[in-house]
């Protein structure tokens, strides 16, 4: 790749420049920013809007809160976040509580790793929250109690201790790309990406991952295992979409980054909103995102449910093109477009349909005319097959192929390849086929093709199993 | 026409250098930018790379550089230190920041032995601004870890020091002093650059994987 086409194809990718002051500046207000930096009062508005979250325990703002704040009321285990925290920075997870309490008789928390906290390394942690070491600027900040969210069953295989997390960039409604974040023993149990976790690119159409990063490599199974990273199905991958748009849309931010996690029993929950998603999520899904950002952009999306289907049709697909770099084969639906060269060199188009229950392709009569092939039917009439046919004197006509076709290999015949008898409602007829050059999807061939009267068919071309050995034959594709 | 003001300020006992400070800031300010938008060299933000070019024009970049590198070392000695005794943000930081300050003794000493003339250059304010940059290094270490800390303080090492040639060369300084307006032209970089939309250096390289995927 040279340095113009490295340079056009730099145009299609989103950097800091253009995140910043193309879509940051004029999508994302400071008002809503400060909303979904705030992750107290962003937690209040999705409960009211009934968009599932973790729930909140309680809110420490001030060394008095602290004070008078009753350790003996929270659960056994939580999170402890900063309200203002960025990066994942100053987050403590709880996993459990110890049966015994400390000398001093207070409680004592389990950590992941089992390292224990006693009630004073809580109140230390929180101290040094609210002294706004873990925020912005290091403002003063508030520490708060939630849930934790119980990671399901699917992902444990696949997560180093943390909970795995979904981040899903929404712009001007539409999902245009999503990835899947894995905590690993280099991330301390965290999702984060920069901090060493594993960003798995979404398909946004099927829920199913593709290719994985690890840093800046590119991975295939998850680290010192042979776990394959790519394929694995997310599951309710709808719901995920559905509450990723509605968040994007209550916290007003055109451009934003929907973090939402899978709880074993409440399913899909949003952790947070970020209104300055990260770039690493091109590498993941090994795709530039400034040019679906480009494609939506001035779109009016009014459903939320529009809005999924559009993010279907235009950002689907990955997982095609990955199967056919697997492969080596395309992947095809049941009804194609078939490009045929005519004897003049020229290209036509016309539907197909793929049919895995018919052994050969078959083509109209109609158009191996117009295509200018016409004179295999002058070659088929030379041989004198008589039109009908019995089911009585069909063994005898099988050894009367064999013959006829000794005699077209004689006669070289230009256009005309084999004959055989084809079972047609009530009869047997013999038909003449043709070799012609085909296009479907990029891949050419040439098709054995028996010619019939398809004329009154929507599909003036069929393409049999024979002809089926480039492709993968998807049903559900359109 | 900015020379006859220049000449009524040096007339006045305004010091050449500071007017030569003044008329170079936004030229160091420029480089910053560009470093930034263009390839990609994010330092320690604006203030510090530009704040520190200065610092090593008015005590000279070996000892400069020697400054900065000694306050970083040893005040990621003592965060590491001091990392059992739980303290919170701002007491540990007075207290890296004055144990820092203190080891500048040392870099006197070394001065003292090597050339005296050097000494009388070494303006403890310029020393205690290189300090200060400990604040930012801890806080990226804290936000970010080691390794971003070390990039970013590497980043503006080099950032300064280039700053500090081109400012540091009399050729230039001599321009700058002749052709003030050529300032003007720099502000319009400046505005470009804060408008420049396009893949920065770094990024090429970051996403070079997928620039050579299909599409």
């Amino acid at each position: 790749m040279n340095l113009i086409q490295s340079y056009l194809f730099g145009q299609k990718i989103l950097g800091m420049n253009s995140r910043n002051l193309t879509y940051i500046k004029p999508y994302n207000k400071k008002k809503w920013i400060r909303l979904v930096d705030d992750k107290i009062r962003f937690k209040k508005i999705l409960e009211k809007n009934d968009i599932p979250t973790p729930q909140l325990l309680g809110s420490i703002a001030s060394l008095e809160d602290l004070n008078s704040f009753d350790f003996e009321s929270l659960p056994k285990s939580f999170v402890l976040k900063p309200r203002s925290g960025f990066g994942g920075e100053g987050i403590v997870v709880i996993f459990g509580e110890n049966k015994k309490r400390t000398s001093s008789g207070e409680r004592l928390w389990v950590k992941n790793r089992q390292i224990k906290m006693s009630e004073t390394d809580l109140r230390n942690h929180i101290k040094n929250i609210l002294d706004g070491t873990y925020s912005r600027n290091n403002t003063p900040d508030v520490a708060f109690f939630e849930e934790r969210i119980q990671i399901t069953k699917l992902f444990k295989t696949y997560a180093y201790k943390g909970i795995p997390d979904i981040r899903i960039i929404v712009f001007n409604r539409v999902p245009v790309m999503a990835m899947l974040r894995l905590p690993t023993k280099e991330s301390d149990g965290k999702a984060n990406i920069h901090q060493g976790g594993i960003g798995l690119g979404i398909d946004i159409s099927t829920g199913v991952t593709t290719n994985a990063i690890m840093g800046n490599r590119f991975i295939d199974t998850v680290p010192n295992g042979r776990l394959p990273l790519s394929g694995i199905r997310i599951p309710y991958w709808d719901t995920i979409l559905d509450i990723a748009i509605r968040t994007a849309d209550v916290t007003n931010l055109g451009f934003s980054g929907i973090d939402i996690a899978l709880d074993r029993d409440a399913g899909p929950v949003i952790l947070e909103a970020n209104a300055r998603p990260g770039l690493s999520i091109q590498l993941a899904n090994m795709a530039p995102l400034k040019e679906r950002l480009e494609k939506v952009g001035n779109l009016k999306i009014k459903t939320v449910k529009r809005a999924i289907r559009i993010a279907k049709d235009l950002f689907g697909g990955e997982i095609e093109e990955e199967v056919a770099e697997i492969t080596g084969r395309t992947v095809i639906g049941l009804k194609e477009t078939v490009t045929i060269t005519s004897a003049l060199g020229e290209k036509k188009s016309v539907p197909c349909k793929v049919d895995t229950g018919a052994d050969s392709s078959s083509v109209d009569a109609e158009l191996v005319r117009e295509l200018g092939f016409g004179q295999v039917f002058s070659e088929f009439e030379e041989l004198n097959i008589p039109s009908d046919i019995t089911h009585q004197e069909l063994s005898e006509r099988v050894k009367a192929i064999a013959g006829y076709n000794k005699l077209i290999q004689k006669k070289s015949f230009s256009l005309l390849a084999k004959v055989d008898t084809i079972r047609a409602g009530n009869g047997i007829t013999v038909r003449p086929y043709i070799r012609l050059p085909f296009t479907i999807q990029g891949e050419d061939f040439t098709a054995l093709c028996s010619i019939t009267d398809r004329g009154h068919l929507d599909y003036p071309v069929l393409l049999g199993s024979k002809n089926m050995r480039k492709f993968i034959i998807d049903p559900i594709k359109k | 026409m900015l020379t006859p003001l220049f000449d009524f300020l040096l007339a006045g006992g305004v010091p050449r250098d500071t007017l030569v400070t003044l008329l170079m800031f936004p030229i160091v300010a420029t480089l910053i930018v560009a470093a930034r938008q263009i390839i990609g060299i994010k330092s320690f933000g604006i203030y510090t790379p530009l704040i520190i070019t200065f610092a090593f024009l008015e005590i000279d970049i070996k000892y400069g550089a020697a400054i900065f590198i000694t306050s970083l070392l040893v005040a990621s000695m003592l965060r590491f230190m001091l990392r059992k005794l739980r303290m919170l943000y701002l007491p540990k930081m007075a207290l890296i920041l004055s144990i820092t300050a203190l080891t500048m003794f040392v870099i006197l000493i070394e001065a003292v032995f090597s050339a005296r003339t050097v000494v009388a250059n070494l303006s403890v304010y310029q020393m205690l601004i290189i300090i200060t940059l400990v604040e930012k290094f801890i806080n990226v270490q804290i936000e970010k870890g080691y390794r971003t800390a070390l990039i970013l303080a590497t980043e503006t090492l080099a950032l300064s020091s280039v700053g500090y040639f081109i400012v540091a060369t009399p050729e230039v300084q001599e321009y700058i002093f002749t052709n003030p307006a050529i300032i003007i032209a720099f502000f319009f970089l400046i505005i470009f650059l804060g408008r420049y939309e396009g893949l920065r250096v770094s990024e090429y390289i970051r996403f070079r994987k997928l620039l050579g995927s299909r599409s």
